[in-house]
């Protein structure tokens, strides 16, 4: 195990070297001046204050100076402060990190929720019409990109209905639990609808291969029930490949929620993060990014750990 | 789903998460006109948008004076009479975060100055007539040559935290202004050298060259809004999370890309005209939502009962709500001296030749280009910086822009290609190449399609069309690295504002260069945001003159001739006046009837910037 995790861990350092130099190289080679977005145009006219600005903020100096000297300040854990907020960057993450990761295990729950017997249903019927018919709205559901579903989930249940409001953030510290959740199940299902579509499939397809195997047709004849039989004997050894999914669609929500996040203007990470960019605030770009990076690495890893928790044979090897 | 949702599905995917901001430009405007003489709202026979595809060019007709375009309701600024209420509060969606709250440090725009608004007062006001008229200054007057302004302050006014404002206050900002991001730039434009405490009450800015517009600094964010000095100086970033100012309202909570909340300051020095104290409102918070969609539904829907825009497109959608869906809202509409259009860099070939900008104005066709941004119905087409209802809006500058005229166009490019010592070096005959770029919004590529299928419809031009995203937009046409000139060629840009002209205007007259600068003998007068590079000797010497009068008239011609020589020489071209809105619940009031202390009505919401503190909800 100390093997694996030393292997794990190298590979984590060498993915966030090539992270941090590929954002850092993007950001530099993007055309424009970053002092441009921090004075405004109309402030440009005093070039002595531009050249203190890009002197301050380093600018001048050459590209891997700066990439050399954020490193090292990375590395004690200092992601640097943004040039439009100044705000610390490790500040500006802690702060929209509980939002982003409520979110995303929202949707991930939410998913699972529904995933779980809808695939097992089709794996259990398969080639029935329960099975197609599941099948088919899976397909519907994976088909349909996330922020169209929340731009329907808006109009149907913020402006038709009025049950919901349409944007921002209740925070559980200042709303109470219940007003959050009311601004929170909005984008969550527009986020969940792609999971739980990714998910049943998954957990469709591995069922229906478990259940070809000879210790289920043992327990069929031994004259278990079949839904003891899917719950208990079937679903734990098919759900390897949702862990692993999970794992990755999890770090993957984390940082790929920009779009739903700007839709229903949830302030997280990913709202964050298109805000910099727009705002050509590098320091934020760079330090949600990595960020973004390492928690993908280090969930994907916590994940293949969990393998040899979910199954005694792996742990053997 | 209905049909806006379909677009919104369809633009959201082509913008793919960016915030698709107007074409270019700064947003750094507070709005109005400057005069004394009244804005005339006149009513006119609508205009009929073009019909015709965009390889069929039709004629388009000229703007009358006095025109307003079919639905260009501008929402009348009078008193309300409705009896004002207090208590209750008002939830605003704003189409972006304010990146900070210190007006001398942070880039500001329209969603930042509806927030800076709440809790600052700003030296001097614009009144619903575009007249300057002091606000937290009691008076303000200039010497003869406009170098050295005396204003006095209205005593008994006091921060949040219960300092009390003297003329002291306003000198010890002065530093802070000169090395805050904004406000050293403001200062320089201003040509403010110092500015000293000469009575407890009483303030003397000196400015090293003349300026009769300089009130118009005072009615800006760096310089016209009051802080707090010491507590800025003591800490400057604790200040944009907690600003303190003398205005309406205090802040309470901020919480960043979510929701800022200010509440009612109980000390508020200004009162209504009855004598009412303001603000009427208990509280008033402010929630970015970038998504244009999201904040109309989200105001349709209860989640808010106020929004702003700056969109022709929602206008378009929230006037559909109002008056198909029957949505209960109430839309405060605004078109003043700002204008979508582009600019070509005259530096560089084709476009330093008079004749291809002639010919590719008059082969764009404005009615179809506003068509394709959504803003038929809205917006007016342009033909200088003002917008008809303004009181420097001239009707021989309307006639001398070039209008639509393709076959016209034509003709003149032929005879540019089939100049043998045409600048751009190809043979003659060639087609002319021309990189058209904007920003990546939906509408806009729209537009942009529509000058690239005319163009490309004579057969003489050969179009590329290029997006950035608006910083890099921006910074193309900054340059800044080749000694701001630009990169750009074709550029999307926005233009004017309802401040003075000397504001929006003067700035983009000077030399663009050192060189140009020596060559026209006024060596060190260089200005980076002369944006198309193009330096005329007599718009130029306009463009001071006017800023050496406070005569209306003068001021009138003097800019009227700079509008006529960008009619002649075209450095500039426009795809529409810049419709604004901000929508509200039908029970959300005052929002056109706030006041000055000498009782005026106030300039009213430009740029979606409301005045909050004479809002009200009626029962």
């Amino acid at each position: 195990m100390g093997k694996v995790i030393a292997t794990r861990f190298a590979r984590l350092v060498a993915t966030l070297l090539a992270v941090t130099f590929l954002t850092f190289s993007m950001t530099a080679l993007l055309p424009g001046d970053p002092v441009n977005a921090i004075l405004g145009v109309d402030a440009v006219r005093d070039p002595e204050v531009v050249a203190k600005i890009r002197a301050d903020l380093g600018l001048d100096d050459p590209f891997l100076v700066r990439y050399v000297n954020w490193l090292g300040d990375a590395a004690t854990g200092d992601l640097g402060r943004s040039y439009i907020t100044e705000q610390e960057v490790i500040t500006t993450i802690s702060q929209r990190l509980p939002v982003t990761a409520q979110l995303a295990f929202m949707a991930i729950i939410m998913a699972l929720i529904l995933a779980i017997p809808i695939g097992v249903l089709g794996a259990y019927k398969q080639g029935k019409w329960q099975d197609s018919t599941t099948s088919a709205g899976v397909q519907v559901a994976l088909s349909i990109p996330n922020f169209i579903i929340g731009i329907f989930l808006i109009w149907l249940f913020s402006v038709r209905l009025g049950w919901l409001p349409a944007s921002n953030w209740n925070r559980i510290s200042t709303d109470g639990l219940v007003e959050n959740l009311k601004t929170a199940i909005l984008p969550a299902s527009a986020l969940a609808m792609t999971q739980m579509a990714i998910f049943s499939r998954l957990v469709r397809s591995d069922m229906i291969a478990t259940l070809q195997e000879n210790y289920i047709l043992a327990a069929r004849s031994k004259g278990l029930s079949d839904r003891f039989i899917l719950l208990r004997h079937a679903l734990r050894p098919s759900s390897l490949s949702l862990m692993t999914i999970i794992g990755i669609n999890f770090g993957a929500l984390l940082g790929g929620t920009v779009i739903i996040e700007t839709l229903f203007a949830i302030p997280g990470v990913g709202f964050r993060l298109i805000n910099a960019i727009n705002q050509r605030d590098i320091i934020v770009i760079q330090g949600i990014t990595v960020f973004i990076a390492t928690a993908y690495v280090v969930i994907n890893t916590i994940v293949d750990l969990l393998y040899a928790v979910v199954d005694p044979r792996i742990r053997k090897r | 789903m209905r049909r806006r949702g379909l677009y919104r599905a369809v633009a959201f995917l082509a913008a793919a998460g960016l915030v698709a901001g107007a074409c270019g430009g700064s947003d750094d405007s507070a709005p109005a006109d400057t005069t004394e003489e009244s804005s005339e709202e006149a009513e006119a026979p609508a205009e009929e948008p073009a019909d015709e595809p965009a390889d069929e060019p039709a004629e388009e007709p000229a703007v009358e004076a006095g025109d307003e375009a079919e639905g260009d309701v501008d929402t009348e600024i009078v008193e309300e009479e409705t009896a004002i209420e207090y208590g209750g509060s008002v939830s605003v969606g704003l189409e972006a975060e304010a990146t900070g709250l210190r007006p001398w440090e942070d880039t500001c725009s329209s969603p930042c100055y509806n927030m800076m608004v709440a809790v600052y007062d700003k030296l001097v006001e614009q009144t619903s007539s575009g007249a300057y008229s002091p606000n937290v200054a009691e008076s303000i007057s200039a010497n003869e040559d406009f170098t050295v302004w005396t204003m006095t302050l209205r005593p008994g006014i006091t921060f949040h935290n219960g300092v009390e404002l003297t003329a002291q206050t306003i000198a010890d900002m002065f530093p802070i202004q000169q090395a805050g991001a904004a406000g050293s730039g403001a200062v320089s434009a201003a040509n403010l050298v110092s500015v000293e405490a000469t009575g407890d009450l009483e303030v003397t800015y000196t400015l090293s060259q003349g300026g009769s517009a300089f009130p118009a600094s005072l009615a800006r964010a760096p310089l016209g809004m009051v802080f707090d000095p010491a507590a800025a100086a003591a800490d400057s970033e604790g200040y944009s999370m907690a600003p303190i100012g003398t205005g309406p309202f205090v802040i309470d909570s901020r919480d960043l890309d979510n929701e800022t909340t200010f509440v009612r300051n109980d000390n508020y020095w200004a009162t209504d005209p009855d004598g009412n104290a303001l603000p009427y409102l208990d509280s008033i918070s402010f929630r970015p939502i970038p998504d244009e969609g999201t904040r109309l539904d989200a105001l349709l829907s209860g989640t808010i009962n106020a929004m702003q825009t700056l969109r022709q497109g929602t206008i378009r959608d929230a006037r559909a709500a109002r008056d198909d869906d029957g949505a209960d809202i109430t839309l405060w509409e605004f078109q003043g001296n700002n204008l979508g259009g582009g600019m070509f860099n005259v530096l560089v070939p084709p476009f330093d030749d008079v004749r291809v900008r002639r010919a590719l104005v008059k082969m764009g066709s404005q009615e179809q280009t506003i068509e394709a941004l959504g803003g038929t119905g809205i917006s007016l087409p342009a033909t200088q910086w003002f917008s008809p209802d303004s009181p420097w809006w001239s009707e021989k500058v309307a006639e001398a822009w070039p209008q639509f005229d393709f076959e016209g166009g034509v003709e003149i490019l032929t005879e540019y290609i089939n100049d043998p010592e045409r600048s751009d070096g190809k043979a003659v005959g060639e087609s002319i190449d021309v990189e058209l770029s904007c920003p990546p919004d939906p509408t806009l590529i729209a537009a942009m399609q529509v000058s690239e299928q005319l163009y490309t419809a004579s057969g003489l031009v050969n179009v590329t069309l290029t997006n950035f995203d608006q910083q890099t937009h921006i910074g193309i046409a900054l340059g800044g690295e080749n000694g701001f000139v630009g990169d750009h060629k074709m550029h999307c840009w926005r233009w004017g504002s309802d401040d003075d002209p000397a504001v929006s205007l003067n700035p983009a007259l000077a030399p663009p260069t050192a060189e140009i600068a020596e060559a026209a003998g006024i060596p060190g007068v260089v200005s980076p945001l002369n944006f198309p590079n193009w330096f005329s000797p007599t718009a130029f010497q306009a463009a001071v003159a006017a800023n050496q009068t406070d005569d209306f008239e003068t001021r009138f011609g003097l800019y009227e001739s700079i509008m006529l020589e960008f009619a002649d020489q075209v450095p500039v071209y426009y795809s529409g006046h810049t419709a604004t809105a901000i929508g509200t619940d039908t029970n959300v009031l005052g929002l056109n009837s706030w006041h000055l202390p000498s009782g005026e009505l106030g300039i009213g919401f430009p740029a979606a910037e409301g005045r909050w503190a004479e809002v009200f909800i009626a029962s």
